[in-house]
């Protein structure tokens, strides 16, 4: 669809390319990869919501 | 206020009854949809949280969590305005299921992945094409500011892949392709769910504009992003090229 072109052009910039650089600038700021250490309070995360039933696919919409 | 405001909004009033209790229903499920997606959020804030992830990305979970709380209530709101007969705020806790990586880094990165990388960036264009088909002010309001937030919270995802190591993405990219299924599979059966024509004016295109918007948003979005974060999209193009049919 070429008339959609436009906005995934400008969709792709917002999220993408700002998002990364928003990621990467974040890094550059700390110093270092990973930036800091894992937070020892919920170091074990996959923990966190132990009591929620696990879905394979979650849907925004 | 959003209530009012729409049940106020005269296009709803003539609208056929069916269309006018679809559009409850849609409402209804999405504010449900929203609801669990709060809940995946603080999963993976804490995620973040505990992968070591810069705090400006776990700030950005947080708000994405409470975000979504925001729009299950204006889900709600606007379910009630197109006639739905209860108030009562849905409930769904769930959480993303863990897959089977390693390290919590990689835990985290494919719950990112899965929820921000591809879920919220295909809503990004989902939304948009939703926006085009609102008639009132008040529904474009709305839209606009979900768009602008779907918009944030598909950054988190992207943000965050992008402080990766380039070990962690190489381990990452052979996972793409099925949560990419998931998501596709997840998403045209929904978009079958609804009205097969839209309802004109209230936010809804036909359904093949909005199988569309997610084909484009995989084509144009979703694997070129991968490419710009240094993720190797090869194995996850191949899958989609066996599902992109006419779209």
């Amino acid at each position: 669809m070429p008339q959609r072109r436009p906005i995934h052009e400008r969709l792709f910039r917002a999220v993408v390319v700002m998002g990364a650089a928003l990621g990467a600038s974040a890094c550059y700021e700390h110093g270092s990869t990973p930036p800091t250490p894992p937070d020892a309070r919920v170091a074990d995360a996959s923990k966190s919501l132990v009591d929620a039933p696990p879905v394979d696919v979650i849907l925004i919409i | 206020m959003t209530e009012r405001r729409l049940a106020d909004d005269p296009t709803i009033a003539l609208l056929a009854p069916a269309d006018r209790d679809a559009l409850a229903v849609i409402w209804t499920d999405r504010a449900r949809a929203e609801s669990a997606v709060g809940n995946v959020f603080a999963q993976v804030a804490d995620e973040l949280a505990a992968s070591g992830a810069p705090p400006e990305l776990v700030g950005l979970a947080r708000s994405a969590e409470a975000d979504e709380a925001r729009h299950a209530a204006v889900c709600e709101e606007l379910a009630l305005a197109y006639g739905h007969d209860s108030a009562a705020r849905p409930e769904r806790r769930v959480r993303l299921r863990d897959y089977d990586q390693p390290t919590v880094r990689l835990r985290t990165a494919l719950h990112a992945v899965h929820v921000c990388c591809i879920s919220e960036t295909i809503a990004t264009v989902f939304v948009e094409a939703c926006l085009g088909a609102c008639e009132s002010p008040m529904l474009r309001e709305i839209h606009r500011e979900h768009l602008a937030d779907e918009v944030q919270h598909a950054r988190v995802g992207w943000a965050y892949v992008a402080t990766l190591s380039a070990a962690e993405r190489s381990a990452i990219a052979p996972e793409l392709a099925s949560v990419l299924e998931l998501q596709l599979d997840a998403w045209t059966a929904r978009i079958n769910d609804l009205p097969l024509a839209g309802v004109a004016g209230h936010g809804y295109p036909p359904r093949s504009e909005l199988l569309d918007a997610v084909h484009g948003a995989i084509r144009e979005l979703v694997l070129p992003g991968f490419d710009h974060v240094g993720i190797d999209s090869a194995s996850a193009r191949a899958w989609y090229a066996t599902r992109a049919g006419d779209h």
